[in-house]
């Protein structure tokens, strides 16, 4: 179910969405800032599959270089590119029960500031025209990480050995997770971030840094800044799908690290096409002339 | 036979690089996207301005000399050559991005020999309507239609006249370059793409012929130029490319185009270029994390001043009246 730009638009029409925000964030108190309740990602523990399915982990086929093998064309198929959250439905956006398995209410612990600033993006990304819009989507531009997994384009990975290459047919959009410890540029900021990635065992680690403060994590206006590490973990858990498990940090914008976790599935066909979103925007009447709007950083309050 | 082959193709790609059918260019590429500002001026001819050569004379001097060794070509454990590296056409790509063509220099821009190896005369062979075309594109204040300053995919084969990393398995061939010309191939027999699906990037198999890759590609939409210079094809193009190692570093690239539409006969460019082993940063040489992030379209603040300058000339008025 790739979503249409017509269903896009019509999401970006929905003038009744006053009632999701609404309803959810009513049920919510605010979050007290505490101490993080959580070991530093990096030892995070991650979910033993074996354990959890109660018999053996799958066992992926081999590359030519020994890596389990993820190369193919995968989708998700879910509602997390409306809302990583729980949502009701608006015109064209189907529902859904969120896609975060940790904290258990499922919603983004966000700081105060943080969960404001959201509020507004959803206010300000319900227009159709993309120069107005304030998801960056909207205008064609990179999706940002973990989005660009979700967002329901097919991704075709490749794995050259030193590398695994993540290309989307969204506007042919493309990572690069670098299996290597290499040092990052810390002063890079990229709309797709830098990652390096490693094995552990059936598992593809990808830690993602350097990202920008433009980059939303779905069309709900729920975001990331230039001070997010994002971690990944894909594991192959049968012939056509993927276990795909997020956490994400950063302090300057969430109380402590969380978790979303959803399916990534293969798709029987055999290579991508083609969204050039640049060229369709120009073609619905809207040609890429704006001037460049991403300069300003976030004015995060410090905690 | 296979042993005779690459012995001809040295000594006959080394003709060419001899005779200057090498571009020897600004290693920087010009315009684009990006920001590149002043250096997209009119192509070919303009007045004024000394080209910038950048090095390139060295730097072709430099490929030159490499691509006369004898050295073996780099194979995979297949026994097939692996071309898993980077290849750069030296001094740069500025000739192959303005005109295929030879043209003059002026304005930031070198001038450049022709690329065309067939027809001999090195001119494309438009059609007469086609040709119209080209000139059309070739002016300035049309410049705005081009695909690449819109950070929209390149197109086939465009993408092979900038720097371009390659990495070759059993089963694909997968080219990323700058990013609007990334293009994954499949190695396969034939077609299976339906007649109404054309892409920027056409559909592409790729097979072997001897020690030559070859890269089929038809389904073309025929929306993107060739070069700044308004070389283009339409929709119904079918390109057939051959990547053939000269020696160890250096690599024959070629494309021969068939386009009823467009020309009254197929025609081939080529250009041979260093080749550099291995994966990631072509800049770092190969090995070292490619990180850089490709944000074209993002903040293409060049766009804007293209579509100004259309309108002004169409318009007669100056951008803001």
């Amino acid at each position: 179910m790739a979503v249409s730009r017509q269903r896009v638009v019509s999401f970006f029409r929905a003038g009744c969405l006053a009632s999701f925000p609404t309803l959810v964030y009513a049920l919510i108190s605010p979050v007290p800032v505490q101490e993080s309740r959580y070991p530093a990602v990096s030892t995070f523990f991650s979910v033993d599959l074996a354990a959890q399915a109660g018999g053996p982990a799958y066992k992926a086929p081999r590359t030519p270089s020994g890596q389990p093998d993820f190369e193919g064309i995968w989708q998700v198929w879910n509602t997390a590119k409306y809302s990583v959250e729980p949502h009701v439905a608006s015109l064209g956006v189907q529902a859904g029960l969120g896609v975060i398995v940790d904290p258990p209410d499922g919603l983004i612990p966000y700081t105060p500031w943080a969960r404001n600033h959201q509020k507004e993006n959803f206010a300000k990304s319900r227009t159709p025209d993309p120069v107005k819009n304030a998801d960056p989507v909207a205008k064609c531009y990179q999706p940002g990480v973990p989005r660009f997994m979700y967002m329901g384009w097919p991704i075709q990975i490749i794995q050259t050995g030193t590398e695994v290459h993540f290309i989307s047919e969204y506007a042919h959009t493309w990572r690069i997770a670098t299996l290597s410890s290499a040092p990052r540029d810390k002063d890079a900021e990229n709309f797709l971030g830098v990652a390096r990635g490693r094995w552990e065992g059936e598992t593809l680690v990808v830690d993602t840094t350097n990202l920008n403060d433009v980059g939303w994590l779905d069309m709900s206006g729920n975001f990331l800044t230039k001070t997010s590490h994002v971690v990944e973990r894909l594991t192959r858990t049968g012939p056509d799908n993927i276990d795909y498990e997020v956490i994400i940090e950063d302090p300057r914008i969430f109380t402590g690290p969380w978790k979303m976790r959803m399916t990534i599935e293969r798709q029987s066909q055999k290579r991508l096409l083609e969204y050039e979103c640049i060229d369709l925007l120009a073609e619905a009447g809207f040609p890429p002339i704006w001037e460049r709007d991403w300069d300003q950083p976030l004015a995060v309050p410090a905690r | 036979m296979r042993r005779v082959l690459p012995g001809l193709l040295v000594a006959a790609s080394a003709a060419l690089l001899l005779s200057g059918g090498l571009s020897a260019q600004n290693a920087q590429p010009q315009g684009g996207g990006r920001g590149g500002g002043a250096n997209q001026g009119p192509a070919g001819g303009a007045a004024g301005g000394a080209p910038d050569d950048g090095g390139w004379e060295q730097r072709t001097a430099a490929a030159r000399k490499k691509a006369a060794e004898k050295t073996p070509i780099p194979r995979g454990p297949d026994g097939h050559p692996n071309f898993t590296g980077t290849f750069n056409p030296p001094g740069g790509n500025v000739n192959q991005f303005v005109l295929l063509e030879e043209h003059p220099g002026g304005f930031g821009v070198s001038a450049g020999p022709s690329l065309i190896a067939d027809p001999p005369d090195g001119k494309i062979p438009y059609t007469a309507a086609a040709l119209a075309e080209r000139d059309r594109r070739k002016r300035p204040e049309n410049h705005w239609e081009d695909n690449r300053y819109k950070c929209i995919l390149m197109g086939n084969p465009r993408e092979m006249l900038f720097g371009t990393r390659m990495y070759q398995s059993p089963d694909l061939f997968f080219r990323y370059g700058e990013r609007e010309g990334l293009v994954v191939t499949r190695f396969a027999t034939k077609h299976e793409l339906s007649n109404s699906i054309q892409l920027w990037m056409g559909d592409s198999i790729a097979s072997w012929d001897g020690d030559t890759l070859v890269i089929d590609t038809t389904n073309l939409n025929g929306k993107f130029w060739l070069v700044i210079g308004g070389d283009y094809l339409s929709d119904a193009a079918h390109i057939v490319e051959r990547f053939t190692f000269i020696n160890h570093d250096t690599l024959d690239w070629q494309a021969t185009i068939t386009d009823p539409k467009t020309f009254t006969r197929p025609w081939t460019m080529k250009f041979p270029g260093p080749w550099v082993r291995g994966e990631g940063n072509p800049a770092g040489g190969g090995g070292a994390a490619f990180d850089a992030d490709n944000a074209c379209h993002e903040g293409n603040v060049d766009a804007v001043h293209y579509y100004n300058y259309n309108k002004q000339v169409k318009t007669g008025k100056s951008a803001g009246e």
